[in-house]
C-alpha cells in the first residue's frame, strides 16, 4: 500500500537580497553550506538503472523488466512494457555519473550522503524532473518522465551498498 | 554601527543623515511600493538628495547583480559542471538561509537584514553576491523530514508529478510525471486518478 500525494513544483532562484554585509561572515556561511562527511566505511554505492518503455498498446512485457512491473502495474495502467537500457554503475560519493536517455536527454545523479537512513542522491531526468530522494539499500524509485514513442519513458533506480 | 541616523556621503563627499523611515521609504520605491502622494513627496526628496540617489542606484545596481548571477545559473554551458548541485536548493530551504542570513545581519548590526542592502559597499556586495551563489551550489541537502519519506524535495519545472511513496512494505518510490496523456493512470482504467 502506498500513500498518494500529489503536487506541483516549481522552478525559480530566489532574489537575493540583504547581501551588503554578508562578506562579514562569509566563512560561517561557507561553512554552513560545506558538504557532510561520508559514511568513510563505504566505499561506493552500486546503482542499477534500468530504462523502459510503457504503452498502452497491446504487448509483451519484457522479462527483464518483471520487476518494475510487479510494482508499476498496480498502480499505472499499460499493457506492454520494453526495456530498453539497463546499467549498473558505481558511484562515489558527490560523483556526479551521466547517462543518455534514449530520448536524446540525459539522467544525471549523484550520492551526496549515505547514512542509517540510506542514501541522498540528487537525481536530474532532463527535461522532466529534478528531485532529492532518501533511498534505503534496495528500494526501487521508479520515474516516470516524458512521453516517448506513443507511450512513457519509464527510469528506475535501484542503489545497493 | 547603527543604521539608524547613519551618516551617508553623497556624491560630493557630504554627509547626509539618513533616518530608518528614509530607509524604508527608498526600498519601498526601490520596489515599486509606492504610490500617489507618497511616490510623489519621496520622488521630490530623491531630486533633492543626492546621497539618496546614490542609495538608489546601488540597489538597482545590486538588483542586476543578483539577476546576472541568476541567468547564469540557467546557462546551459555551466549546468554541467554544476549539473546536480541544483537540486539541493529548493526554494524552501533558499528562503530558510536568506532568514537566516537575515538573522545573522540582524545579529551584526542590529537592524532588518534588508536595510543593509543600502550600505554603500559596492565591492563587497558584489563579492558577497556571489560567495552566496557559491554557497547555494555547494550546499548539501538534507531537509529534516520528520517523516522520513524518500523525496526530500523537487522541482518539475511547473508540471504535475504524482509521487507514490512507499510505506515501508513495497520497496518502491514512484514519481510520475503528469502528461495528460497516453498509458497512465485513470483515464486508462489504471487505479490513480493522474489526469
Amino acid at each position: 500500500m502506498m500513500s498518494h500525494k500529489r503536487f506541483e513544483t516549481r522552478s525559480g532562484v530566489t532574489g537575493v537580497r540583504g547581501l551588503g554585509l554578508l562578506a562579514g561572515f562569509l566563512p560561517v556561511f561557507l561553512a554552513g553550506a560545506a558538504p557532510a562527511p561520508a559514511a568513510a566505511q563505504v566505499q561506493g554505492i552500486g546503482l542499477g538503472v534500468v530504462v523502459s518503455h510503457i504503452s498502452d498498446q497491446p504487448g509483451r512485457i519484457d522479462p527483464r523488466g518483471q520487476r518494475i512491473h510487479q510494482k508499476l502495474s498496480a498502480q499505472i495502467r499499460y499493457q506492454s512494457l520494453s526495456v530498453l537500457q539497463t546499467h549498473q554503475m558505481k558511484l562515489g560519493l558527490n560523483e556526479v555519473r551521466s547517462l543518455s536517455l534514449p530520448n536524446s536527454r540525459s539522467l544525471r545523479v549523484r550520492a551526496t550522503d549515505i547514512g542509517e537512513r540510506g542514501v541522498l542522491l540528487n537525481v536530474d531526468v532532463e527535461g522532466s524532473v529534478q528531485t532529492d530522494l532518501r533511498v534505503k539499500n534496495g528500494h526501487l524509485v521508479v520515474f516516470g518522465t516524458e512521453p516517448y514513442d506513443n507511450g512513457k519513458l519509464v527510469i528506475s533506480l535501484e542503489p545497493t551498498w | 554601527m547603527s543604521e539608524r541616523g547613519d551618516n551617508r556621503f553623497d556624491g560630493f563627499g557630504r554627509a547626509e543623515a539618513f533616518d530608518e523611515k528614509s530607509e524604508q521609504l527608498l526600498h519601498a520605491y526601490h520596489d515599486g511600493e509606492l504610490q500617489g502622494r507618497a511616490l510623489r513627496r519621496f520622488e521630490r526628496r530623491l531630486e533633492s538628495s543626492p546621497a539618496l540617489t546614490k542609495e538608489l542606484e546601488l540597489l538597482r545596481s545590486m538588483g542586476d547583480v543578483a539577476r546576472e548571477l541568476d541567468s547564469a545559473v540557467a546557462t546551459p554551458d555551466l549546468w554541467d559542471p554544476i549539473a546536480l548541485r541544483l537540486p539541493a536548493e529548493d526554494a524552501r530551504k533558499t528562503q530558510e538561509r536568506e532568514q537566516s542570513a537575515r538573522g545573522w545581519l540582524s545579529w551584526l548590526t542590529g537592524v532588518d537584514g534588508r536595510m543593509a542592502l543600502a550600505r554603500p559597499l559596492g565591492a563587497v556586495a558584489v563579492a558577497a553576491v556571489a560567495a552566496l551563489a557559491v554557497a547555494r551550489w555547494w550546499a548539501v541537502p538534507e531537509p529534516s523530514f520528520a517523516q522520513g519519506g524518500v523525496v526530500r524535495w523537487m522541482d518539475s519545472g511547473g508540471r504535475n508529478v504524482m509521487v507514490l511513496e512507499d510505506d515501508g512494505a513495497s520497496g518502491t518510490t514512484v514519481i510520475w510525471l503528469l502528461d495528460g496523456g497516453s498509458a497512465e493512470g485513470a483515464s486508462l482504467g489504471g487505479s490513480n486518478d493522474v489526469a
